[in-house]
């Protein structure tokens, strides 16, 4: 069976659980905590994939839930993991509250593979995030400067407040390293005084903005709550961008921003 | 179909690819990918593509064209059922 797996690369026969061990905590946001963990059959993914979870309490109730993986495939043995808490989460406050480092927890995947991109698909690039969105298009990001893509990539992001905004340094980091990324925030309840960014919900005025220099080839990724994927979606088609170059990973209702 | 019904509705939708372990366990492989054709208005697109809805007993892929049904699934304890009967075809990737 294992060598079936390395074998088969990015698509496992079967989805496999394995043991994962929490190796580090990252505190992102009051929110949001990011899980680097070990895993002993590690496999590639690709950008925008996720890895399901499994918890499984003492008398043998399990819950399980799905988190975008937000390391890119160059950082080998060990994925990491972006989870916001959700006040009614069963899996998210366990994680965020209990889950410490050394601790195991389940995994299977990568799973997926329409909503990803590699480098050797090409762009230009739009990615389009709202909230914990960002985390699949972070692999994106993360991916396309470690392979060392040369392709324009242009972040639109969507947070409530600037203590809100996930991966806020490093992606200062990335948009001054001048390797082609250009990162655009718009914070949609709260602005800081002297904010040079957008302070509104996302509207066409704003994607037409952030889209039209990237030209009518553009690839676009959506990531968010259901409502803002479909407000940018159907936006990008009304400027004459095909479906066809669009792909969305929508949360549903919950954490709306 | 009530307005305020169907703004509801949208609100839950996810995309197909919210599907992809289970497709992928009923199809032994990563399905997301796989072309499928909406027997209804003939758009052909990825499954990843479709809209997905979960908040049923069972799952609905939907043609994000014209909303037709394309499958339906509901999962039981022994086994799931697959109505594919809204798709023309569906283009299964072969394994390599």
């Amino acid at each position: 069976m294992e060598t079936e797996l390395i074998k088969d690369e990015t698509i496992p026969r079967i989805l496999e659980w394995q043991i994962a061990t929490v190796i580090k905590v990252r505190l992102e946001t009051q929110s949001v905590k990011t899980f680097i963990l070990a895993l002993p059959n590690w496999m590639p993914h690709q950008a925008g994939q996720h890895y399901d979870v499994r918890l499984t309490t003492p008398d043998g109730y399990q819950a399980q839930r799905s988190y975008s993986i937000a390391s890119n495939p160059e950082q080998k043995g060990e994925i990491e993991l972006t989870v916001e808490r959700l006040e009614e989460g069963e899996v998210s406050t366990y994680l965020h509250d209990i889950l410490i480092m050394g601790d195991q927890v389940e995994l299977r995947g990568p799973i997926g593979g329409y909503f990803v991109w590699e480098a050797c698909m090409g762009g230009p690039l739009l990615l389009v995030a709202g909230g914990s969105g960002i985390v699949p298009l972070m692999a994106m990001i993360r991916h396309w400067r470690a392979a060392g893509s040369n392709v324009p990539v242009r972040l639109l992001y969507s947070s409530r407040s600037q203590e809100d905004i996930i991966y806020r340094d490093e992606l200062e980091r990335l948009r001054k390293d001048g390797e082609g990324l250009e990162v655009f925030h718009t914070l949609t309840r709260t602005q800081p005084i002297n904010w040079n960014g957008y302070g509104r919900r996302i509207d066409m005025q704003m994607l037409d903005q952030v889209a039209r220099p990237l030209g009518s080839n553009l690839k676009a990724y959506i990531c968010g709550p259901t409502a803002l994927v479909e407000g940018v979606a159907n936006g990008l088609v009304a400027l004459g961008i095909h479906a066809e170059q669009i792909r969305t990973e929508r949360f549903g209702p919950t954490g709306t921003t | 179909m009530d307005s305020m019904l169907f703004e509801e509705t949208i609100s839950l939708m996810l995309d197909g690819n919210a599907l992809a372990v289970l497709l992928h366990e009923l199809f032994d492989i990563e399905m997301t990918i796989a072309p499928v054709e909406c027997d209804s208005c003939g758009r052909v697109g990825e499954l990843g593509s479709l809209w997905a809805f979960a908040e049923s007993p069972g799952y609905v892929l939907r043609c994000p064209a014209c909303q037709n049904i394309v499958m339906r699934m509901t999962v039981t304890p022994n086994q799931t059922y697959l109505d594919a009967r809204g798709a023309a075809y569906l283009r299964i990737p072969k394994r390599c």
